[in-house]
C-alpha cells in the first residue's frame, strides 16, 4: 500500500474484472477442492493410525487451504491458477485412485 | 497479479479484511464477553445473593438432603443427578434431577431444594435472563439465524480471518522490524500503524483463536478425509481414536442397562469419601446416579472446577462392588495419539475454561485487542480512500457504505450489548418473554445504530453513536442503583469483586468510549466534510475555523 499507484483507486476493465473474479472463483472453489483431495491422498497413504492420519491431515486443511488461496493470488494471470489447479487435482485423483485400488487388494 | 508478492498479499489482506470485518467483530466481542459469561449471568440475576451472604454446602451437608428428596420424588429412575452449590461455576443452589425410565408420565423432572430442610423450594426466585451465555453461544451460533447456516457463516468468517491474518503478517511486515515505531496523530498512516501494533501484539493469540475456532466444526468444514476413510461417519473415527478395545471394555466394565435385582443404595457419602484421596485438592461438586436401587447401579461423581486444565471431570464406582470403573482417568492415561492431543489442546486454549482470575482478563484484554485490530483495519480502508487521499472528487457509493457500515457496527454494537443489559434491568420481571426481548434489545438497537449514519454527516454520527455507547455504558452501573440493591453501594463494601467488577468494567467502557468520542472530534474537524453528504450548517464552528 506504500506506492502512490496503490492509493489510486483503479478503474478496472471489464477484462480486468472477470480475471479477478475466475481468480477469486478458482481460489476459493479450486482451492477447496484440492485441499480435500490433498487430505483424502494423505489419508489414504497414511502409514500409521488411521483415525490419527485423518483427523491430522484435517486438521492441517485449514492451513493447505490458506496457502493454496494465498498462491493463487500471486501467479500472474488466472488462466494459469486454473491450469495448475485442474493439473494437480488429477494428478492426486490419480494418485488415489491407485491408492484405493491398492487398498483392495 | 500485483507487481510484488508483497503486493499481491496486502490486495489480499485488504478485501478479505473488509468483506468479513464486520461479522468478525461481532465474533470477537460476543466471545470476549464470553470469557466472563457466569460473571456476566450473575449480574444479569441480581436477586442472587452476595458472594459473602452464599451458603456452600458440604457434601455432608447436601448430600443426605438429596439423596432423601430422591428417595421420595423419583424413586425407580434411570438416572439421579444432584449439584451442590457451587458459585464458580453460576451454579448457586442446591439442586436435584432425575430421569424415569422410557414411558414414563413425567420423565424429566428437577427441583432447587431448600438447603436446611430439604424440601423443595417453590418458584425460581432469580429472574429469567439469557445472561451471559446468550453472548457467548451468539459468537459461533449467531442469531436468527439456523443453525447450520450460522456455522458455515462462522466457518466462512473464520477461514477469511485466517488468511487475514496470514497475509497480514505480510503485508505489516515492516512492523515485526520496527515495532517501537508508532507515529500517532499522522492521520492514515496512525491508523495503519495501530492497526498492525494491535494485530502483532496478540498475533499469537488470535492465531491460535482463529484455527481452534475452524477445529471446533473439523469434519464439518473439512469432511473429505472423514468421507474417503470412515464413509463420513464421525463416530467410527471416534471409536477407532480411543482404541476399539478400550471403548467397548469399558462399557462392559459399567452395564448401561439394570440388572432387575434389588440392591438398596447405600449412603452416597460412602463414595464421597472413596473420591477423597483420588481428588485431594478437589470438592466433589456433583453427583450421577445410574439406575439407583438396582444391583448394575453406578455412582459417577464429578468435580466442577478443576485444578489443572487436562485433569479428569469424572469419577465412577458401582454400587454392588463398590470397585471404581472405567473413568475418564483411566482414558486419560492411554495414548490416543498426537492429533487427538492436538485437537484437545487447541479446545481447551479456545475456551479458557482453566483460566483462572489473571489468565481470564489476559483472555478477556486478548478478544478487545481483536476487536480493536478489526476496528482499525475497517477504519484504515476508509481513511486511504477519503477524497482527500484518493485526489478524486467525490468518494462512491461503496466508500460511503463501508464508513457508515463500520460507525453502525464499531460503536453501534457495542451500543447494543449494553442496551441488553440495560434490558435486563428495565424489562418486567415475571415477562414470560423477557430473554428474547432482551436479545432483541440488543439488535433492534444495532439495527438503529447501523440505520443512523444513513441521514447523518460520517463525522457527526462516528462523534454522536460513540457518544451514545459511552453513555450507555457509563449509566449502566447507575441505573443498576435505582433498580436493584446489587450496586456498587453494595457490592463494593461485600466485597463483591465479580458484581462490582462488572460495573467497574462498564464504567471504563463507558470512559473508554467517551475517550474516543472526543479524540475523534476534533480529527473529523479538520477534515474537509465529505462531498456525498451535506454539510451540516453550523455557522459558529466555520466562523470559529
Amino acid at each position: 500500500m506504500d506506492s502512490p499507484s496503490s492509493r489510486v483507486p483503479l478503474r478496472r476493465t471489464a477484462d480486468q474484472r472477470w480475471s479477478l473474479f475466475f481468480r477469486t472463483l478458482a481460489a476459493v472453489v479450486g482451492g477447496y477442492v484440492l485441499t480435500s483431495l490433498m487430505i483424502v491422498a494423505f489419508s489414504l497413504a497414511w502409514p500409521g493410525h488411521r483415525a490419527r492420519g485423518v483427523l491430522g491431515v484435517s486438521m492441517l486443511g485449514f492451513l493447505i487451504y490458506a496457502g493454496i488461496v494465498m498462491w493463487a493470488f500471486t501467479v500472474r494471470t488466472a488462466r494459469r491458477v486454473w491450469w495448475t489447479l485442474l493439473l494437480a487435482s488429477v494428478a492426486l485423483g490419480i494418485l488415489i485412485t491407485l491408492l484405493k485400488l491398492q487398498k483392495a487388494t | 497479479m500485483k507487481e510484488t508478492f508483497r503486493h499481491s498479499m496486502t490486495w489480499l489482506h485488504t478485501w478479505t479484511g473488509l468483506g468479513v470485518g464486520w461479522v468478525l467483530f461481532f465474533m470477537f466481542l460476543t466471545g470476549t464477553a464470553g470469557y466472563f459469561q457466569s460473571q456476566i449471568t450473575r449480574w444479569m440475576r441480581p436477586e442472587l445473593p452476595l458472594a459473602a451472604e452464599r451458603r456452600l454446602m458440604a457434601p455432608e451437608e447436601g448430600y443426605p438432603l438429596t439423596q432423601a428428596f430422591l428417595q421420595k420424588q423419583a424413586a425407580g429412575a434411570d438416572t439421579w443427578g444432584m449439584d451442590l452449590p457451587s458459585p464458580g461455576v453460576g451454579r448457586e443452589h442446591l439442586s436435584v434431577w432425575w430421569q424415569m425410565p422410557e414411558g414414563a408420565q413425567d420423565r424429566y423432572g428437577n427441583a432447587v431444594l431448600d438447603p436446611t430442610t430439604g424440601e423443595r423450594r417453590e418458584g425460581e426466585t432469580a429472574r429469567s435472563t439469557g445472561g451471559g451465555g446468550f453472548l457467548y453461544r451468539m459468537h459461533y451460533h449467531l442469531h436468527y439465524l439456523p443453525e447450520v447456516w450460522a456455522y458455515w457463516i462462522v466457518g466462512f468468517c473464520g477461514m477469511v480471518l485466517l488468511l487475514a491474518l496470514l497475509t497480514g503478517v505480510i503485508t505489516h511486515r515492516r512492523l515485526f522490524q520496527d515495532f517501537f515505531l508508532f507515529r500517532p496523530a499522522q492521520g492514515g498512516r496512525s491508523w495503519r500503524d495501530a492497526h498492525a501494533v494491535l494485530g502483532v501484539v496478540a498475533l499469537p493469540f488470535f492465531l491460535m483463536i482463529t484455527y481452534s475456532g475452524l477445529v471446533f466444526f473439523l469434519f464439518t468444514y473439512m469432511p473429505a478425509g472423514l468421507l474417503a476413510v470412515f464413509g463420513g461417519d464421525e463416530e467410527r473415527l471416534e471409536e477407532e481414536l480411543h482404541g476399539h478395545d478400550s471403548h467397548t471394555e469399558e462399557h462392559q466394565d459399567a452395564p448401561l442397562s439394570r440388572s432387575g435385582v434389588q440392591l438398596p443404595l447405600p449412603s452416597l457419602l460412602d463414595f464421597v469419601a472413596k473420591a477423597g484421596p483420588v481428588w485431594p485438592e478437589s470438592t466433589v461438586t456433583g453427583i450421577r446416579v445410574d439406575f439407583p436401587g438396582d444391583s448394575n447401579s453406578v455412582i459417577n461423581l464429578f468435580r466442577h472446577t478443576l485444578p489443572a486444565p487436562d485433569s479428569e471431570r469424572m469419577i465412577s464406582f458401582r454400587v454392588s462392588t463398590g470397585e471404581r470403573v472405567g473413568s475418564e482417568e483411566h482414558e486419560h492415561g492411554e495414548d490416543h495419539g498426537w492429533a487427538h492431543e492436538v485437537e484437545e489442546t487447541l479446545f481447551t486454549l479456545h475456551r479458557g475454561r482453566f483460566a483462572g482470575p489473571l489468565l481470564r482478563w489476559l483472555y478477556f484484554g486478548s478478544g478487545l485487542l481483536g476487536c480493536g485490530m478489526i476496528a482499525t483495519g475497517l477504519i484504515l480502508w476508509t481513511v486511504k480512500r477519503r477524497p482527500k487521499s484518493t485526489g478524486s472528487e467525490t468518494s462512491g457509493f461503496g466508500h460511503s457504505l463501508v464508513e457508515r457500515l463500520n460507525i453502525g457496527t464499531i460503536a453501534g454494537l457495542p451500543a447494543g450489548i449494553a442496551a441488553y443489559f440495560w434490558a435486563n434491568r428495565l424489562l418486567p420481571l415475571d415477562w414470560a418473554h423477557r430473554p428474547e426481548w432482551e436479545a432483541h434489545s440488543l439488535f433492534i438497537t444495532w439495527a438503529a445504530m447501523l440505520l443512523y449514519p444513513a441521514f447523518r454527516p460520517v463525522r457527526n454520527a462516528w462523534v454522536e453513536e460513540l457518544g451514545f455507547a459511552a453513555a450507555l455504558f457509563g449509566l449502566l452501573p447507575f441505573l443498576n442503583v435505582l433498580t436493584t440493591d446489587r450496586h456498587l453501594g453494595v457490592t463494593l463494601p461485600a466485597g463483591d469483586w465479580e458484581l462490582a467488577g462488572f460495573d467497574l468494567t462498564m464504567m471504563a467502557l463507558g470512559l473508554l468510549f467517551a475517550w474516543t468520542a472526543v479524540r475523534v472530534r476534533p480529527k473529523w474537524e479538520a477534515f474537509p466534510a465529505s462531498p456525498d453528504v451535506p454539510e451540516p450548517v453550523r455557522p459558529t464552528k466555520s466562523s470559529m475555523a
